[in-house]
């Protein structure tokens, strides 16, 4: 288990710090109490518990600011909250940090349809955005699983992607504006109600820092018309390699599916124990698609991906005849997480993402790794891009077992990046990632990254203890060093 | 002026721990074709990346290519092209308006950051490059991202080295993501309306599920929407297309679309204007700027959210622009004013000293691209 080094003088100073929220925010909306914390002291990475020093709920953005202007000039830490629903402990609490919850700035505030954007507070929800738009025909297009809870304030800290991400994008392809608050207490808006490149990107950087930057206080979406119809296509094989082989043959032949889902058969069998949606049983793995658009491109598109299915041996292909067996048929896949959490006590859903081409190599592996931990693994993936959910099976009742699962799930990471692919990509480096860093980046590109990190927030007082295994201290990072590689020094202009 | 022409990655690293030991500023170079697009450069020493050229690794089956910084932006198309592939973002290549013939190399491409009309839908420079390698003015050697998209680990510094106009790091190598070409176009050309009702027709088609590609307005203030896909459906949603739109228009093959949109992304029409305003604005508000100088010549892309204006503009129509809410900044020409735009561009102080930070992060000392300010 990863931990994170406590400031003894924070907590000594906690009366003090509770009495500046409360100058701040009034009684009613700070909490103190070890009970009315508990909600607070885990996200969905729940192996993890740490009850926060305070919870502390804003209104508005001059109380945020209020806020984190006192987080700086006293040296206190501070975690930004959404709904929570991190798998990756971004929004675990510290023992010595500030628990700001967001969850009050959940109102849309603008629906401008001739713009195409919402503007929506941080609390608002993934799911809601859609649920405002879609009676004109609109809708917002990143869609992680846990949409119906977790906040686009947090899928802009996370850049969350969803099954659609393949054709549509993640949140950082889809988000036009944010109003975000510095550490100073000053607020500042990026981008705005359409698309821009005219300026620096750091919109484009604060999505996906994990709250280690600034705090949202308001974002503008993006919303598209949604497509005029879909239908979902289940296709079964007797090997995960015929699988893999029919996504690169659809993304090779130029199509972009609307989403591209692969389950192997373990997984399969969950969901069919679960939910009973007709999928074969018999397989090692099935491909969900969704096909969108007109009538005449889905029939194109339907036919393209039947002619590849069938060249690369699919045992099955069923496809949906209305709406209803569309929505039926995805029950399966999205259902599947819940379906596997009843084969085991406690289940490890790892994030990782590999060159689409190198699938069947890392299953095979994960399976070999599965049999030397003795720990089962039911494997989901978002098969148009690589991004792999492997699901470990495990009793955190049994001493051992949560170490073990972490090791496998550390192995499959380090694996991941061994091929040519990512330590996460969408969950989020958080904590859980964190010491794994070092796979992906030397040392110098940490410092790099840090470097731009002491722009925001010289102290590291932004969620620390996450995505970052070492920290360095900002004083330390912004020393300019001339080093020679050689050892050499250039009196002369370098000729090559 | 001297030139510094390293040869590999490494020698990159050796010539930025030497401007960084010497204190020498550099302007950083792959062909040169962005540098009118910037204040003029201030050093005596230019750092020429155009000898690190050359194709890495192109996998089309991965929808990814990986090349060294100076590789020539038409080598990575022809590559792509070969294999039924292309850059999505459609890069903007202002040559006739620079008065350029060579073309760009991929770091001056991402450097610049500038999409084309294929921007509105397929998302821009910065959201195609999936990993880049380069030196900080702090002469540290780094990489970001990988060869996947889905890829969410750590900060995402390519977004914001992207159109950072070499301020931040000389880009050594970089990764892009590529996509497969459309193999028919189809193009509806609007005209006899006005430009505020053709700006109209655009956005609609922009909010409708035809899955449009393009929507300009051509100086000529006709209109242009463009559809990409598949023989055995384009023809349909041409026709869809057209039943949510308020106006008739003349359906363009592939051939003739091409080069409509080929010269809309090198701002062919503007090629005679000396100055040249880049604006961008919330799509719905663009009439009302170009109403602020009706009779310069526009080019209006991203169904009204980008304009190209030629021409010099007095105090009183950049502020009147400035107060629709647009963000108003000199592209090409007017050399004297352009510090001065760039300073008044900068409205929030917050801003302007968070900008600071980030560059005091890459480049303390100042010495990549050091005349290049509040730019980009």
């Amino acid at each position: 288990m990863k931990s994170i080094p406590i400031d003894q003088s924070i907590l000594a100073r906690r009366d003090a710090i509770i009495a500046a929220m409360q100058k701040i925010v009034g009684k009613e909306r700070l909490i103190t109490s070890d009970t009315a914390m508990r909600p607070y002291e885990s996200d969905a990475l729940t192996a993890y518990r740490q009850l926060p020093l305070l919870v502390v709920l804003p209104d508005t953005v001059e109380e945020v600011a209020a806020i984190m202007k006192y987080a700086s000039d006293n040296e206190v830490k501070l975690v930004p909250r959404g709904a929570g629903t991190s798998l990756s402990g971004g929004a675990l609490p510290l023992a010595d940090g500030i628990l700001m919850s967001m969850a009050r700035f959940n109102r849309i505030h603008e629906i401008d349809y001739e713009n195409q954007c919402v503007v929506a507070g941080p609390g608002v929800t993934n799911l809601s955005i859609t649920d405002a738009v879609k009676g004109e025909g609109f809708y917002y297009a990143p869609d992680p699983s846990s949409r119906i809870a977790c906040t686009i304030g947090g899928n802009v800290a996370e850049n969350a992607g969803g099954m659609h991400c393949l054709k549509y994008g993640l949140t950082t392809n889809n988000i036009l504006g944010l109003e975000l608050v510095l550490l100073t207490g000053e607020v500042i808006r990026l981008g705005g109600r359409d698309i821009m490149e005219g300026d620096l990107d750091i919109m484009g950087l604060v999505t996906g820092s994990e709250g280690m930057l600034g705090v949202v206080t308001e974002v503008t979406v993006r919303i598209l018309p949604a497509p005029l119809q879909a239908i979902t296509m289940l296709i079964g094989f007797d090997t995960v390699e015929a699988g893999g082989k029919t996504v690169s043959g659809i993304i090779a032949a130029g199509l972009i599916p609307g989403a591209l889902e692969m389950m192997d058969g373990l997984a399969i069998r969950a969901a069919e124990g679960f939910v009973k949606s007709g999928y074969p049983t018999d397989v090692a793995a099935c491909l969900i698609i969704e096909l969108d658009g007109t009538a005449a491109e889905i029939k194109s598109a339907k036919a393209l991906v039947m002619d590849v299915a069938d060249k690369a041996g699919a045992t099955s292909v069923k496809a949906s005849q209305n709406e209803e067996e569309r929505l039926a048929m995805w029950q399966g896949r999205m259902s599947a997480f819940p379906a596997v959490g009843r084969l085991a006590p406690d289940y490890y859903c790892m994030d990782g993402t590999i060159p689409r081409g190198k699938l069947p190599e890392v299953l095979t592996a994960i399976t070999d790794m599965s049999e030397r931990y003795g720990l089962e693994v039911a494997n989901v993936f978002h098969a148009g891009d690589g991004n792999l959910h492997p699901l470990i099976l495990y009793d955190a009742n049994k001493p051992g077992e949560l170490e073990k699962a972490e090791s496998f799930g550390d192995e499959i990471l380090k694996l991941c990046v061994s091929v040519g692919g990512v330590l996460t990509g969408e969950h989020g480096v958080g904590i859980e990632k964190r010491d794994l860093m070092p796979e992906m980046f030397t040392e110098t590109d940490l410092k790099v990254q840090q470097q731009v990190k002491c722009a925001f927030d010289p102290a590291s007082l932004l969620n620390p203890g996450k995505v970052f295994p070492t920290l360095h201290r900002c004083a330390e990072l912004g020393r300019v060093h001339v080093h020679s590689a050689d050892g050499t020094r250039f009196p002369d202009l370098p000729r090559f | 002026m001297d030139t510094i022409e390293p040869k590999t990655e490494a020698d990159v690293e050796k010539a930025l721990s030497w401007a960084l030991e010497n204190k020498t500023p550099l302007c950083i170079r792959g062909h040169g074709t962005k540098s009118r697009l910037a204040p003029s450069s201030t050093t005596t020493h230019i750092l020429d990346l155009s000898n690190l050229n050359g194709i890495l690794s192109y996998e089309p089956d991965e929808l990814v290519i990986s090349a060294l910084a100076g590789t020539p932006l038409d080598v990575i198309k022809e590559a792509l092209n070969e294999k039924g592939q292309h850059l999505a973002f459609e890069p903007l290549e202002p040559l006739p308006v620079i008065g350029e013939s060579q073309g760009s190399t991929l770091g001056g491409m991402v450097a610049a950051g500038l999409s084309g009309p294929r921007r509105l839908s397929a998302g821009g420079v910065r959201d195609h490059i999936l990993g880049l390698s380069g030196v900080t003015g702090r002469a540290l050697a780094f990489k970001i991202g990988g060869r996947v998209v889905k890829n969410v680990s750590g900060y995402d510094l390519s977004k914001l080295l992207t159109g950072s106009w070499g301020t931040l790091a000389a880009m050594t190598r970089i990764t892009m993501k590529v996509l497969p070409s459309p193999p028919e176009t189809r193009t509806l050309h609007l005209s006899g309306e006005t430009r505020e009702e053709t700006l109209h027709q655009l956005r609609k088609a922009a909010a409708s599920p035809c899955q449009i590609t393009g929507a300009a307005l051509l100086e000529d203030g006709d209109g242009v929407i463009r559809l990409e896909g598949r023989d055995d459906e384009i023809d349909q949603r041409l026709d869809l297309l057209k039943t949510f739109l308020d106006t008739p228009g003349k359906a363009l093959m592939t051939d003739e679309s091409q080069a409509i949109w080929q010269s809309l992304s090198s701002l062919t029409a503007l090629s005679e204007e000396e100055i040249v305003w880049r604006i961008e604005i919330p799509r719905a508000s663009a009439a009302v700027v170009l109403d602020v100088a009706p009779n310069k010549k526009a080019q209006v892309d991203w169904a009204g959210a980008r304009i190209w204006l030629g021409g010099d503009l007095s105090e009183d129509e950049r502020a009147a622009i400035r107060n629709c809410g647009a963000r108003l900044a000199l592209f090409h020409g007017g050399e004297d004013d352009w510090r001065k735009e760039s300073m008044q561009a900068a409205a929030n102080p917050a801003l302007g000293a968070l900008k600071s930070r980030i560059r005091d992060a890459f480049d303390p000392l100042r010495i990549l691209n050091p005349h290049i300010i509040g730019r980009g």
